[in-house]
């Protein structure tokens, strides 16, 4: 890189000051971000990486500074790409404008001798260096003690320390960010041979008369319980259970809102608007497109505040620790757990969830699975065709064969997902070195409230920017195939519709569309797992949502109830080709339709999220090229297997 | 590949010639100092562990293993680390 002398010469006082912030995991890093920048944080990506980067600006009396908040990191030491992102970020050539001001590095004052460490090796990389000392008050609460000013002078830096909630120490800190080059540095950077390292710590520890804390009883005494093998077991599912039914009991009821708005809206449309087409275009297309795209909001918003909550108080990485073996066993690792059952209520938060994982072969890895676990859409689908397929009092010894279906249907994803996660462990960076394993297990804290809205805001927006595009554009594409070309009341009425029974029309309108096109030329494609042309069309409507399969049929079959439509679909037959005149919906055709349901990548708000995590369009076609595939084959298998045992 | 990565990158720790015992051997509540790295720990791995705190002369006590095995959370200067079997067999401790 070049040297521009006068560039760094001619800024003082006008330009923007750039600063990377830097620190381990849990060690107060995030707070503090959050603490200098408010919400005024953007998210993106780090280019070739699924890193995600967060940089905003910090505002105070006058002055404004840029923050880029790094991932936590114990070590500049990197044995991952990820990793290589911190390193690449600090070490330019020091006049080059890309270069940072200056380092802020967040060091926790409980863990002081391993934060040292740390600092060593960002002191080599030669830039103004600032230390923020964290949680100084659960040091004094410990017991342990250590002098600020002599440490400052031990080490040849400016330390701060900063406390969460304590607005001084920020302030105090903010002045510092006006002119970083005035910033005291040691002549000489520590050492950072493992042995020489060592000794520096000890040293500066002296002078700083650092008093080790005792070990944090509150945490010790709460985790002899929450690992404990049978109560921490127990307490766990309970914690999942709970954060599971909050997903259903408090987003379900919000996600109503959501709807009876649109709904309402929908209704105005209706009103207002004469000309038919326009009016479900705006309706369906737009309205439906946008809230369909709002609705997903409740559900985000909550399962990140839980998220939020459990990483913050400590508790994560315990869940994390009870599930790592069994995790393992799928060639991931126990924080992957989280995301896997955040993806049975919806695969578009838990597949967002994946980026607590560092591994970025177990955040593909969970990605890719992660669409298999049974999402709350596929729930309408499945009990609309186990109740054709299943007759109600049916049961097997004293359990009902309806509940034992959908149990197994439920089963069958958890495991289909974990095989998945394996296989595709197996190939991804299988030419890199295995990383290892390690995970702090944090002191039980009290997350500050301003950082669990953060971190839910910043996955809502990132949520609507990114994913909610994907979901408008294919609904209003979707639309236009189902809806597409326009048929007049006289060209209805002449093909003998009756032109006032909306649900013959609506019927007409299907059968009549670019889908219904595609839905006959696939027929071939599907024709093996017992589809018609019908269910192809309803097939691509579910790619919106799955759940609109239900209704997409029910208009097909002309049912009186579009939302329940199993007595129409029953008696639906076959219009053509060498089934004419027999029952589309046979146990072999209805067991390939829930075996397909299970795997293939309906979803276009699935496509939107893994193209938003790993930042390409490459994986989520993957994603949609490989389920599509292996749902096919396994839906044929199935529809043979269900052929032979009830022929 | 920057220059402070290239520079830690090539860091050695120290692997002692007797044979020892590993963390992953530790009994539960056992305390033993650590004097050094596996020879057969891959070398990034030993890196990261340091970093960790798992340094020689530290001392490691092993807390909670859990229900199904793996991992093992240990304690080294006031942090807490859950780690599996394959790395804690690397951190080798004094009988």
């Amino acid at each position: 890189m070049s040297c521009h002398p006068t560039e760094s010469g001619s800024a003082v006082g006008t330009a923007t000051r750039h600063f990377a912030l830097v620190g381990s995991p849990n060690s107060g890093k995030t707070t503090l971000f959050n603490a200098l920048t408010g919400l005024r944080a953007k998210t993106g990506n780090y280019p070739g990486v699924t890193v995600s980067r967060y940089a905003g600006t910090s505002r105070w009396r006058g002055h404004e500074a840029v923050i880029e908040d790094l991932p936590g990191t114990y070590s500049l030491d990197p044995i991952s790409p990820d990793e290589e992102i911190v390193d690449q970020v600090l070490d330019h050539d020091i006049d080059s404008p890309a270069s940072p001001d200056g380092i802020l590095v967040t060091v926790d004052a409980t863990v002081l001798r391993r934060g040292l460490g740390f600092l060593a090796q960002v002191l080599h990389v030669g830039l103004p260096t600032l230390v923020v000392v964290t949680f100084g008050d659960d040091l004094a609460r410990r017991g342990g003690n250590v002098d600020l000013v002599a440490l400052e002078k031990a080490l040849g830096v400016p330390v701060i320390p900063v406390t969460a909630g304590d607005r001084s120490g920020v302030s105090t800190l903010q002045d510092h960010l006006v002119d970083p080059s005035s910033w005291p540095q040691p002549p000489v950077p520590p050492p950072v041979d493992p042995d020489e390292v060592l000794g520096w710590i000890t040293s500066v520890l002296t002078a700083a008369h650092w008093k080790a804390p005792s070990v944090d009883a509150r945490t010790s005494r709460i985790d002899r319980v929450l690992i404990h093998p049978v109560w921490g077991s127990l307490i766990f599912f309970a914690v999942m259970f709970t954060f599971f039914q909050m997903i259903f009991t408090v987003a379900a009821p919000l996600q109503g809102f959501v709807e009876e708005f649109f709904g309402w809206l929908g209704g105005l449309v209706d009103r207002y608007v004469t000309i038919e087409w326009l009016g479900r275009f705006l309706n369906e297309a737009v309205i439906g497109g946008v809230g369909g795209v709002l609705v997903f909001i409740p559900q985000i918003a909550l399962l990140f505040l839980m998220i939020a909550f459990l990483e913050g108080t400590g508790y994560m990485s315990r869940a994390a620790f009870l599930m790592d073996r069994l995790m393992a066993r799928a060639g991931l690792e126990g924080r992957a757990f989280v995301a896997l059952l955040s993806s049975v209520a919806c695969a578009v938060p838990g597949i967002m969830a994946t980026r607590s994982l560092p591994s970025a072969r177990d955040r593909l890895a969970t990605i890719m699975a992660a669409p298999l676990m049974t999402c709350s859409a596929r729930l309408p689908v499945y009990v609309m065709l186990v109740a054709m397929l299943v007759p109600a009092d049916q049961r097997v010894g004293p359990i009902g064969a309806q509940g034992l279906t959908m149990f197994a249907l439920y089963l069958g994803g958890a495991i289909a997902a974990m095989t998945v996660a394996w296989f595709w462990s197996r190939i991804i960076g299988r030419r890199g070195t295995r990383l290892p394993f390690y995970m702090e297990m944090p002191s039980y804290r009290m997350p500050k409230a301003r950082a669990v809205a953060s971190a839910v805001w910043m996955s809502c927006s990132a949520f609507l920017r990114k994913v909610g595009t994907v979901i408008l554009l294919s609904t209003l594409v979707l639309w236009g195939l189902l809806n597409l070309p326009l048929h007049s009341t006289e060209e209805m009425a002449a093909a003998g519709v009756n032109t006032s029974d909306d649900a013959a029309v609506t019927e007409y309108r299907l059968d009549h569309s670019i889908a219904a096109g595609i839905g006959r030329a696939a027929e071939p494609v599907f024709s093996p797992l017992g589809f018609d042309w019908r269910v192809n069309i309803a097939v691509i409507s579910s790619l919106a949502a799955r759940e609109v399969f239900v209704s997409t049929m029910g208009q097909l079959a002309a049912a009186e109830d579009p939302e329940d439509p199993g007595a129409a679909l029953a008696q639906m037959e076959h219009t053509d080709g060498p089934l004419v005149g027999q029952p589309v919906f046979t146990p072999p055709t209805i067991a390939a339709m829930l075996v397909f349901f299970m795997f293939a990548l309906q979803c276009m708000a699935t496509v939107g999220a893994i193209r938003r995590e790993t930042g390409t369009w490459k994986w989520p076609l993957i994603a949609f090229g490989y389920l599509g595939v292996l749902g096919w084959l396994l839906a044929f298998g199935a529809h043979q297997a269900v052929a032979a045992l009830t022929s | 590949m920057s220059v402070i990565s290239a520079t830690l990158g090539q860091r050695r720790l120290r692997v002692p010639e007797e044979t020892h015992r590993s963390a992953a051997d530790l009994t539960g509540g056992e305390s033993a100092p650590q004097v050094g790295m596996a020879p057969d720990a891959p070398l990034a791995v030993a890196r990261r562990l340091f970093d960790l705190g798992f340094t020689p002369g530290a001392m490691i006590e092993r807390l909670r293993r859990a229900p199904l095995g793996d991992p093992t959370v240990y304690r080294v200067d006031g942090i807490e680390v859950a780690l599996r079997r394959r790395e804690a067999r690397c951190i080798l401790v004094a009988r």
